[in-house]
């Protein structure tokens, strides 16, 4: 998660409360600011074993010029899947017995890029997919809501 | 190791004890300290740092990392060469008025039940001449 030379992070957390969600806002650049030069897109939904096979995708983001209208990123939210366990440091022995040495995991860098601040502000949209995906055995959708997105930007100041 | 012994290692400890608050700690770099090198977050019950915490850090009224940002995205493993720890800023800062300050939140979450935990912020910087 490196922090670039002459720059400023900014974030946006996005509440997603209901099925489908579909959330339009707008992000205003900082004024002392020249151009974003990282862009990152996590979520706070963390996996359950009730989702198990089912896929990561959680929701779409999507940030567009609010003159001109052309989406420059577009990025897909995912499911933490909580391999949080650190299991090829801490256990070697059983972790060689078991031949359980992959991790899974989710990227934590950021989508570097050099996008010129030409207005005020960006649009931002943001659209839940996850709550259609994951059905029970009665066809019951499983819960996933509340959850937060978090839009990261990073910006080289002027 | 000469150049080791230029480095100066200070660290605040944010003790979290209660869930859904915000705790503000803040303290001053050595006075010998030239220039901030980089940062290390740590706690003693790392689960709940990587769920539950997020925090804001600055260093001489400049904000490294604005409120809210999560905290795992700041956590490092024992896979991680311990010469590669540190949290580069990307930039050489100046200490400027030394003050160092933390705002660390503790929110709520379904995989990580709350208990009393540390939370210890590490700042590393070098003596120049």
């Amino acid at each position: 998660m490196e922090r670039e030379a002459n720059s400023i992070i900014k974030l946006k957390t996005v509440y997603v409360t209901k099925l489908l969600q579909k959330i339009n806002f707008q992000f205003r650049h900082p004024e002392n600011t020249k151009s974003i030069i990282g862009i990152m897109v996590n979520c706070n939904l963390y996996y359950d074993k009730r989702f198990n096979g089912v896929g990561k995708q959680v929701g779409t983001m999507a940030l567009s010029n609010s003159q001109k209208g052309d989406v420059f990123y577009s990025q897909v939210a995912q499911l933490d899947d909580n391999d949080y366990r650190q299991t090829l440091e801490r256990v070697i022995y059983p972790t060689i017995v078991k031949r359980n040495l992959s991790q899974w995991g989710k990227q934590f860098t950021w989508f570097k890029t050099n996008i010129p601040i030409q207005h005020a502000m960006m649009d931002c949209y943001y659209e839940d997919t996850i709550s259609i995906q994951y059905k029970n055995d009665f066809g019951e959708l499983i819960e996933t809501l509340p959850y937060e997105v978090i839009l990261y930007i990073q910006y080289e100041l002027k | 190791m000469s150049h080791r012994s230029k480095i100066i290692k200070e660290a605040v400890e944010v003790i979290v004890s209660a869930a859904n608050q915000t705790f503000k700690e803040s303290f001053e770099v050595d006075k010998h300290a030239g220039k901030i090198l980089g940062i290390l977050l740590i706690s003693d019950y790392d689960e709940l740092l990587y769920y539950r915490g997020t925090q804001r850090i600055k260093i001489n009224e400049m904000e490294i990392f604005p409120e809210g940002y999560e905290s795992k995205l700041l956590m490092q493993g024992l896979n991680v060469s311990v010469n590669e720890r540190m949290i580069k800023l990307g930039e050489d800062i100046l200490p400027g008025n030394r003050k160092v300050e933390i705002d660390y939140t503790d929110t709520n979450h379904a995989s990580a039940p709350f208990t009393p935990y540390k939370v210890k912020l590490y700042v590393y910087s070098e003596v120049t001449a």
